[in-house]
């Protein structure tokens, strides 16, 4: 069994700690006492980021297999229904842009934070 | 339900899509019998006409077929190697003008529903606008 890309990404995606350790919980990020923040450790209440990125890559693959298979049913003749073929291609494709979107921001919030002046 | 429920919009459409299409079947078998006789020993073909219902999750569904009458009309056609001893045979009970009408208005539904996806696919563009 392959692992498909998109699945490879999921795993990436909560492998990597720092990204991980990025908290939703935006109470924990507004407080005034940076000092303390940084020496406690992250609160757990929130669901981490990577969590959702991978839980939202794992609807993507749903919805980028289903398309798939469609596709395969069109080919073959088997396909009962043109709009349906034509519907999951939609949505696959803006599920898709959307993930991608989303890493992009990742990716650049994570930049911003390493280019901090030391 | 959907399992992606940002999908909505496409998901009301697919199934209004299949509604219409559902009926543009019906109607181009129904145009397709129109000069379909039977003997008049036998039932005359049945025009179909499916039965749409909302969903209640968002969506319109056919749940059924209703049948024009089985006896259809009985037209003399003393000619027809169907006809029976008095000239008679049996024509569907379905005229080619409501037919052609249902026909626009399955055609236009079907294109409504058509129009929806692509509002729908801009405004999800629009939306990752947001993003970027």
């Amino acid at each position: 069994m392959t692992v498909s890309p998109v699945a490879a990404i999921a795993n990436a995606a909560q492998a990597l700690p720092s990204l991980a350790g990025i908290n939703t919980d935006a109470t924990s990020v507004g407080g005034l006492a940076p000092v303390q923040a940084a020496t406690t450790t992250p609160s757990t209440s929130g669901t981490d980021f990577g969590t959702l990125l991978a839980n939202g890559i794992d609807s993507l693959e749903g919805l980028q297999n289903n398309s798939s298979n469609l596709a395969v049913q069109a080919a073959t003749g088997d396909l009962g229904a043109l709009q349906d073929y034509t519907i999951a291609s939609t949505e696959a494709s803006t599920a898709t842009q959307l993930a991608v979107t989303l890493r992009n921001q990742a990716v650049s919030a994570f930049n911003q934070i390493l280019n901090m002046p030391a | 339900m959907s399992d992606f429920g940002a999908f909505n919009t496409l998901r009301i459409a697919d199934e209004a899509l299949g509604a219409h299409q559902t009926w543009l079947d019906a109607i181009s078998n129904n145009i397709a019998n129109i000069n379909t006789y039977e003997p008049t020993s036998q039932s005359a073909f049945q025009a179909q006409y499916p039965i749409f219902q909302s969903d209640p999750d968002g969506g319109v569904v056919v749940s059924g077929i209703a049948e024009s009458d089985p006896q259809g009309i009985e037209v003399s056609m003393p000619d027809s190697p169907l006809a029976d001893d008095k000239g008679y045979v049996r024509a569907p009970d379905e005229s080619m003008s409501t037919q052609m009408g249902m026909l626009i208005m399955a055609q236009q539904g079907y294109q409504a529903s058509v129009s929806v996806t692509k509002t729908a696919q801009t405004e999800y563009d629009a939306a990752l606008q947001i993003g970027k």
